[in-house]
Formats: C-alpha cells, structure tokens, sequence
C-alpha cells in the first residue's frame, strides 16, 4: 500500500481499491489465464482495428448511430450505477466500521462514489480501453482520451445513481427505495429497447410525423454533428473541448451531489435496520399455513421467501422487464414468431438458473436442513422444483400466446421449454450443494462449472427449438448439447455431494 | 466526576415502538459496567446509538463530553464500538485489517503495525498472520474483530456480547485483557447474556427492560435492593420478570 496519510480520502481510496481488487474473482491460475487471454484478443482486435480504421471522424460522419450508441451505453453504464449504489448504500456491511470510526463521512461517501463510478463503467471499459491502449502504437494517440471520457461518464452516471437512490430514500423510506433503485437500474437497461419497439406502436401518421421531423433543421440540434448528445462520443474520440466539457461535468456533478446528499447518506445507512425492523413486524396478515408433509412445507418455505425477499423478487422483476421487448416483437408480429422461441427459452432458463441456485446454494439454514431425517437429494429436488414454479407462471401468458397462433410451435415451444427448465433443475440438483447465505457470493465465484453448465444446457435447447420450429434435422445437435451439461453436471457434481 | 458515557432522555423508535424510552444512563471514567436486559430490550439500540450507528428521535447522548450527534467526529475518536456480529474484511489479511482500522482512526502506519503485531500476539493470532480472514474460526474472527477495538487505545469501549463464540480459553484472555484496560484507565461497557460474566467482572450494572433503566448500581447495591444472598441471576430474572415464579403466575 502507498503511504498515504491516514484517514485521508486518498487513503480510503486506496483501500477501497485494493478489496475491489481482492473481490475482482480472478481466484484460480486457470482464471487467471481466461482473463489474460481475453485480454491479449481484445488488444490484438484492437490494434487490427486501430491499424486499417480511422474513427476519430466517425462521430460527425455518422452522428445517428453515434447518438443512438452513447445512449445505449450511457444507459447501461447508468444502470449499472444504480445497481452499485443501491449495494453500495444497503448492502457492504463495512459501512457500519466506517462510520463508527472518526472519518468525516463526506470521504467515506465520496470513494464509495468513485468505487461505484469505476465500477460501473467497467463492462465497457474492457472492451474500449484495450482499444484506446493499442493507440499509441499506431500513432494514434488521441485514442487515449477514453480514459478521462469513460471515468467522466463513469461520475455523472454515479452521480445520478446516488442522488436519485437517496431521493427515494427521503421519499420512500430505505425498504422500499432499495427494490425502486433496483428495478430503476434494470428499468434504464432495457429503456432503450423498449423504446424502440414502443416507436412501432406509434399511430402510422405518428411515425410519418417523427420522420419528417427527423429531417428538418430543428432535427439537427438534437441529432445532427453539432448535437450536444454527441459530447461523450466526441470527447472519447480525443475532441479537446468536448473532452474538457465532459470531465468539467462528471466532476462538478459528481462534486455537487457529494456535497448535498453525504448527510442523507449517513441517514440512509442508519435507518437501514429500522427498514429491515419494519419489514420484519408482524403486519397482521394471517402466516401461510405450513401443512404436514415434506414436500409441502418444504415448497410452501421457498415460495414464501422468494415472495419476502426484496433483492430475489428484484432480480425476478428484472428479467420481466427484459421480457417486456420479447413480448412487444411478439404481439406486433412483424417478426418471425420462430426467432423469439430460443430468446424466450433463454430467458426462462436464466431465471430458472438463477432462482434455482439461489434456493439450492443460498439456503439460510443448510445445518438445520442437513441434520434434518430426509435425504438432501430429495430436499434439493424440492426447492429446485419450488423455484420454478414461479417461472413456470411467468412463461404460461407467452405459450398462451403461441398456442392461439398456431397450436403445433405452442407445443414445440412448450416441449423444449419444459426440457431447457428440467435441463436447468437437473444441473442444479447434480451439482450444487446446499450451502449457508453468508457464503453465497464467495461460492457463486468458484462454481464457474456450473454456471457454464448451465448457460450450455439452456444454449443448446434453445438452438435445438429455432431448428426444430424451421423443420431442420440439425435440431439433434441442440438436444445433444442440452442433454450433455446435465450429464457433466452429474458426472462431476454427484460424488462429492451429501 | 468526569463521565465517560452520560445519556439523557434518549429515545429511539422503530416504527411507533419504542426501542429505547427516555433512557438515562451515566458512566463515570475507568469504570467497567455491564448493561444487561432480556432479548430486545434496548441494549444494541442504546449502544448503537452511542456509537454514532443509529440516530436518537429524542435525548443525548455523550462520549467523554463529546455529544454524538452534535460532535460526532470527536466523540468517536475516543470511542471502540464492538458490535455483537463484527463484519471483518474476508479477503484481507489479520495485519492487513488491524492497519486499516488503525489508519481510519489516523494513526501511522508505522504505529498502527507494531500495535498490531502485539495485539495479534496478545490474543493468540500470530500464527495466523499470513493468513486470509475468510479462513477463520468464529472465535478467530471475534478476537480479531476485539484487537481492532482495541488498536486506537480508546477511552472508552462498547461491547456487544464480546464473548460470543470464544472457547474457555480465548474468553479467558479476553477478560483479562479487558480487566487490564479498565485498570490503565479506559472505561468498558459489555453487555452481555452470561451473567456470571457481569457478576465477576463489572464494578456497577445497569439493567434494562422495554428501553428503560429498571436497577442500577454494584452487585452488592442490587442485592441490598432486592434481598440480600440472592444471586445476580436471581436479580435479573425477579427484575424482567422472567423468573419462574413469574411465568407460573
């Protein structure tokens, strides 16, 4: 560690940096080498790219796509840092160490802010930045202006997160400011696709209107090579005054909300148990009744606290939100019904996965479970399957939907959603252990097989039902690829559990 | 008399419930005092409060003459809050924590190291210095969460059930190194469920009921209080109403 001068802001930031550091996962050489290798591709793309391209113009030569590419990323970036803030506010348990301690709390909000803004570019910078490095090596030494860009949207972004996290907390109250801020995270990640299928909804002479306004003067303002939406990508192509304007306002607005919101802050971290007090009182509401009968009380038991547990019921309303877009392109049916089977088997499988291994792995009393008289395998056959109910009831409206088109896909669609979830429940009985909550996080990093495993089994069944639906053979190879990962998952999981 | 910890009227809700009722409580310097009460009665919430963890809805509360809400920087300099599930930094090292507690109570590097390394020593850790905190025991995790209580040499030190999850052993040192920070000056508030613990160790007790303050003084003040011979045990449970007698009645 530097030595810096304790309880300084740069010292709190240097150690807020080495635990990001520590917690990045890279725990194994094998990961080690997967990152490493990544990283070389991505340089070497980059250089490729960098040698025979020129970008710096591409922003005003094609300021549409341009525009339309800061927003979607801004949006991500911005949904990231809410998802940041809310953990960062609610979640990091430390909080209660350092403001215990005497550091003036603006410091400790004010790196907090800069870790969330660091992190939440992070998804980007691992593909921008090994580009911008190769720069220099062909004389291009503009492309280095993505750092300054990059941590600059990185601060307005966080900016926002935090003070629109702690305005609803003053206007919500810390329970239900945490689920809003996530569900706005997730929201402005699939903002910009919905809005793209929402344009198609549009009255036919509402369209015709936004495309005659597209192409007047007006337009321009907005959309033109002189529109202000084109700062960050002009500022990331090297551009001094629209870099200098970008980097002046991450910092001031990231300086400014510091300021203004490190007391409600402090609050908000302090309320924190009076939230979870009140959401732990009795609200007079008659208990659900927990009848005789293992798999009864056992299924009743997970149903409950998916249905309690603000973070999972977040997750879950996330992956609705993603469904939203697939929804839409299916009710306008200007698109192949066929191509949205796989994207839906997909995303009921990832839900399946996550709640499965969340209700297997993240179990709040696995001792109490595990000197229980039942044999564990039974019991994970149970929360898996009390896990997919409610995905199960999240996939009826859209098998509802194809079976009023056309009876035969519905079935199809139905077959290899039924086998993509089986896949997925079978995955996770196989190889994952019931485990405490407290090790939840730590445990989701080493069980890379698994999670490939997964992402496989759902992978080739969805491939196996777009093949199917197009009448092609080739279908086998899906279905061969979903049968495989159970069958891994078994052959490497079933021995060293129990 | 100076007060090491001088409450007044505190008051802290949870909902419309009252945690802590115009709780008033005063801790002269060096003096080791246990706060006792059954579960829920307002012990964490009191100290949480002292500890700048949770904000009063009514009342002060001070910290060697500091107030918490008002000078809350000040107050926590001389104050070790050491809660009854300290959150310790898993992929650090022993070292490594003790460092970063001490550098967020400003003390030098050089200092916060050779601080460290004896309290590692003190408590029977220094075998695991080189090891990651995720790697340890419960009791493990608890002397260590103790010895960054004890790093900033505090005057004063809040602790919430500090026993908890120690073997006879380890408890053992921990009441010794405790008696011996009480004897250099510093002043220790435990509460604690073991009341052998508070019988043998604490100079004055203070037991709390529904937020409020319900007996005060020296075991043998109590005793003379609510009959002589009766063990602190006896007190308590005639005290909160949990003693047999009452829940036949």
């Amino acid at each position: 560690m530097p030595r810096l001068k304790p309880p300084s802001w740069p010292w709190l930031l240097a150690q807020e940096a080495r635990l990001l550091w520590r917690s990045g996962g890279i725990g194994s050489w094998m990961m080690a080498a997967i990152t490493l290798l990544f990283f070389a591709a991505v340089h070497l793309a980059g250089w490729l790219l960098l040698r025979q391209h020129s970008p710096q113009q591409w922003p005003r030569a094609a300021p549409g796509a341009a525009i339309l590419i800061t927003l979607f990323t801004v949006l991500l970036v911005l949904a990231a840092a809410f998802a940041l803030a809310v953990r960062a506010l609610f979640e990091r348990r430390d909080l209660e160490l350092l403001i215990s301690a005497p550091v003036p709390t603006v410091n400790v909000f004010a790196v907090r802010g800069l870790g969330v803004a660091v992190s939440s570019v992070a998804a980007v910078a691992i593909f921008v930045l090994p580009i911008a490095n190769m720069g220099p090596f062909v004389g291009k030494w503009w492309t280095l202006a993505a750092y300054p860009a990059l941590l600059s949207i990185g601060l307005l972004c966080a900016a926002a997160a935090f003070a629109g996290t702690l305005l609803l907390v003053r206007w919500l109250g810390v329970a239900r400011a945490r689920i809003v801020a996530q569900l706005t995270g997730a929201f402005l990640g699939a903002a910009l696709v919905l809005a793209m299928q929402l344009e198609a909804f549009l009255p036919r002479n509402v369209r015709a209107g936004i495309a005659a306004w597209a192409r007047s003067d007006a337009a321009m303002g907005w959309i033109g090579a002189d529109s202000p939406l084109l700062l960050p990508a002009r500022a990331m192509v090297g551009e001094p005054w629209p870099l200098a304007a970008l980097v002046a306002l991450g910092v001031a607005a990231f300086a400014a909300v510091v300021r203004a919101t490190s007391a409600g802050f402090v609050r908000a971290v302090q309320d924190a148990p009076i939230a979870a007090a009140g959401r732990s009182r009795d609200r007079g509401g008659r208990a659900r009744p927990f009848r005789h009968g293992l798999a009864r009380v056992v299924i009743a038991k997970e149903l409950t606290l998916i249905a309690r547990d603000p973070s999972l019921f977040g997750k879950a309303l996330l992956q609705v939100i993603y469904l939203v877009p697939l929804f839409l392109v299916l009710a306008r049916g200007s698109q192949a019904p066929e191509l949205m089977a796989p994207a839906l088997i997909l995303l009921a499988s990832g839900i399946a996965g996550v709640l499965a291994w969340i209700s297997v792995s993240g179990e709040e009393a696995p001792q109490l479970l595990g000197s229980a008289p039942v044999s564990l395998e039974r019991l994970r056959w149970l929360k898996v399957g009390a896990s997919l109910l409610p995905v199960a009831a999240l996939v009826l409206p859209f098998l509802a939907w194809y079976a009023y088109h056309s009876p035969p896909m519905a079935l199809v669609v139905a077959l290899f959603l039924a086998a993509a979830l089986a896949g997925s429940a079978f995955v996770h009985v196989w190889s994952t252990p019931l485990g405490a909550t407290r090790d939840f996080k730590q445990r989701a990093r080493q069980n890379v097989f698994l999670r490939i495993a997964d992402n496989l089994s759902s992978l080739g069944w969805a491939a196996a039902c777009y093949l199917a639906l197009q009448g092609w053979w080739f279908a086998v190879a899906g279905v061969v690829l979903g049968l495989l990962a159970p069958a891994c998952a078994w052959a490497a999981g079933r021995r060293r559990l129990d | 008399m100076t007060l090491a910890v001088e409450i007044r009227g505190l008051t802290k809700r949870f909902g419309g419930q009252a945690a802590v009722d115009n709780l008033d409580l005063a801790i002269p310097c060096g003096e080791f005092h246990a706060l006792l009460g059954p579960n829920g009665a307002g012990k964490t919430t009191t100290l949480r409060v002292l500890a700048g963890l949770a904000r009063a809805d009514a009342g002060s509360a001070c910290v060697m003459g500091h107030d918490v809400a008002r000078d809350p920087i000040a107050a926590k300099r001389v104050l070790a809050f050491l809660p009854d599930d300290p959150m310790l930094y898993g992929k650090l090292k022993p070292l490594e924590y003790l460092e970063f507690v001490a550098g967020l109570w400003g003390i030098e590097a050089g200092v916060a190291g050779e601080r460290a390394e004896a309290l590692l020593q003190v408590l029977g850790l220094e075998e695991k210095r080189g090891e990651r905190i995720d790697g340890f025991s419960r009791g493990m995790r608890q002397k260590l969460a103790l010895a960054g209580a004890l790093i900033h040499d505090p005057a004063v030190m809040i602790l919430d059930e500090p026993l908890t999850g120690l073997d006879a052993a380890a408890a053992r040192q921990v009441k010794d190194l405790l008696v011996a920070r009480v004897r250099a000056g510093c002043t220790v508030i435990l509460t604690t469920h073991i009341l052998e613990i508070a019988e043998r160790l604490a100079e004055r007790i203070s037991i709390i009921v529904r937020g409020r303050i319900v007996a005060q003084g020296t075991l043998a003040e109590l005793r003379a209080r609510n009959g002589a011979g009766e063990s602190l045990e006896d007190i308590f449970l005639g005290l909160t109403g949990a003693a047999p007698g009452h829940a036949a009645a």
